[in-house]
C-alpha cells in the first residue's frame, strides 16, 4: 500500500515537472544561425531566407531575427519560446517599420522594429510618429476639446538596416492615461463605452540624404511575403505635411 | 403558496436598491465635488510631465506651486471651436502641448481624467468620458528642465 502511494507521488511530481518544463521553462539558448534559416524556410516556403544578419533578443522569450533573402528582401522574423522550443511566430520580407505587441494590452511591451535597405539612396535615418488628432465637438452646450499629440523617436540608419527599440516610456505612459480615463465611469447609471475609438495612429517618416523620400517608398512597396500568428502592426507611411512643425 | 411571500420580499428588495444607487449619487456629489480640481487632482508626488507635441521641451511639475494655487485656481469657459481654429487657420502651436501624468484622484473617487497643461502653464484641460473641465490659475504649475 504504501509502496503504491510512493509511485504515484513520484508520478505526479514527475508530471508537474514535465508540465513546468513544457510550458514555463526559460530559454538557455537564441536559435542558431543554421536552425533559423532552416526553420524559417519550412514554417513560410515562399520566404527563400538566404543570409540571417543577426540575433537580437527582445526579452526573455522573445527574439527577433532580421535576414536578406534569395531575391536580396531584407526582412524580419519573430520568434516566441513556446512549448520548450523557438518558433517563428512571423516573417516579414519587406521589413517595413512595425509594432510588435509583445502583449496587446500593455503598451510598454510594444517594440518598434525594422529592417529597411535601399541600394541606390542613403537613408539616414527614420522618424517614429506616435499621432492623435486635433478635435472639437459642441453638442448640448458641453464643449469639448481634444489637444493634438504629435511624438516622435529618430533612429539611425547609418550602421544596420534593421532594429528594434521598446516603445518610448513616454509613448506608453501617455497611450495608459488614455485608456485608464476612458474606461472610469462615474456612477451606477453610466456604463462604459464598449467600444472605444482608436485614438492613436502610429507612423513614421523617412529621412534621406538627397530628400528623395519617393524612392525610397517605392522601393520598400515593391513585392513582399508576410504571414504572423504575433501582434503585428505596419506602420502609417506619414507625408512631411502631415507632421505638423514647431512654428 | 409558501412562496408568494418570498417573492413580495425580492420585489420590494428591489426598491432598497433603487434607492441605495440614488442617494449613492447624492453622496458621490457632496464627497467628490466634480467642479472642484482636487477631486481630480489629490496626490501628484508620482506625477510626470509629458510633452506631446514638438513645440515644448520637458518640463516638470512645480509641485509647489501647484499645491498652492490649486484651492484657489478658477474655473473658466471653454472655448474649443476658437481654440482648434486659432491654432489651425493662424497656424499657431498646440495650445496644450503638455500630458500631466500619474497623479491621483482623490482617494475612491474612480476618476482618471485626462489633465493636460497648457503652453503658458497656466491653465489645465481636465478630460472625462462625459465632459470637460478648464481651470486658470495666477501663476505656471510647471518649471523648465526634468
Amino acid at each position: 500500500m504504501t509502496k503504491k502511494r510512493l509511485w504515484i507521488s513520484a508520478g505526479l511530481i514527475l508530471v508537474i515537472i514535465l508540465v513546468y518544463w513544457f510550458y514555463f521553462s526559460k530559454p538557455a539558448y537564441v536559435p542558431s544561425k543554421e536552425q533559423a534559416i532552416k526553420d524559417i524556410n519550412s514554417s513560410f516556403p515562399k520566404v527563400y531566407a538566404r543570409v540571417i544578419q543577426d540575433t537580437i533578443r527582445v526579452d526573455e522569450r522573445h527574439v527577433l531575427i532580421p535576414f536578406i533573402s534569395k531575391g536580396k528582401n531584407y526582412g524580419l522574423s519573430y520568434w516566441v519560446w513556446q512549448y520548450h522550443k523557438w518558433n517563428v511566430a512571423g516573417v516579414d520580407t519587406k521589413g517595413s517599420p512595425s509594432i510588435w505587441k509583445i502583449n496587446k494590452n500593455d503598451p510598454s511591451t510594444y517594440q518598434l522594429v525594422w529592417n529597411i535597405h535601399h541600394p541606390d539612396n542613403q537613408l539616414n535615418s527614420i522618424d517614429f510618429y506616435l499621432m492623435r488628432k486635433r478635435n472639437f465637438n459642441i453638442s448640448g452646450g458641453i464643449e469639448q476639446y481634444d489637444p493634438k499629440v504629435q511624438m516622435n523617436r529618430n533612429v539611425s540608419l547609418l550602421k544596420k538596416t534593421y532594429g528594434v527599440v521598446k516603445l518610448p516610456k513616454e509613448w506608453s505612459t501617455l497611450m495608459n492615461s488614455f485608456t485608464k480615463a476612458a474606461s472610469g465611469k462615474q456612477n451606477v447609471f453610466q456604463r462604459n463605452d464598449p467600444f472605444p475609438d482608436q485614438t492613436f495612429t502610429f507612423g513614421w517618416l523617412s529621412i534621406s540624404k538627397s530628400g528623395k523620400d519617393k524612392l525610397i517608398l517605392d522601393s520598400i512597396n515593391g513585392t513582399s511575403y508576410s504571414s504572423s500568428s504575433a501582434n503585428l502592426e505596419e506602420l502609417m507611411v506619414l507625408n512631411k505635411d502631415q507632421v505638423e512643425l514647431p512654428y | 403558496m409558501t412562496y408568494r411571500s418570498f417573492a413580495w420580499v425580492g420585489f420590494l428588495a428591489n426598491f432598497i436598491f433603487i434607492a441605495a444607487a440614488l442617494i449613492s449619487v447624492l453622496i458621490q456629489l457632496v464627497i467628490y465635488p466634480k467642479s472642484e480640481p482636487t477631486t481630480y487632482i489629490s496626490d501628484a508626488v508620482h506625477a510626470a510631465i509629458i510633452p506631446m507635441d514638438p513645440s515644448v521641451k520637458s518640463h516638470s511639475l512645480n509641485i509647489k506651486s501647484l499645491k498652492k494655487q490649486l484651492p484657489h485656481i478658477k474655473q473658466e469657459t471653454i472655448h474649443s471651436d476658437q481654440w482648434y481654429y486659432e491654432t489651425v487657420k493662424n497656424q499657431r502651436n498646440e495650445r496644450f502641448p503638455y500630458l500631466l501624468a500619474g497623479t491621483s484622484p482623490k482617494w475612491g473617487s474612480g476618476l482618471h481624467p485626462l489633465i493636460f497643461i497648457e503652453k503658458d502653464g497656466k491653465g489645465l484641460l481636465l478630460s472625462t468620458p462625459e465632459k470637460q473641465l478648464y481651470f486658470r490659475s495666477e501663476a505656471s504649475l510647471i518649471k523648465e528642465g526634468k
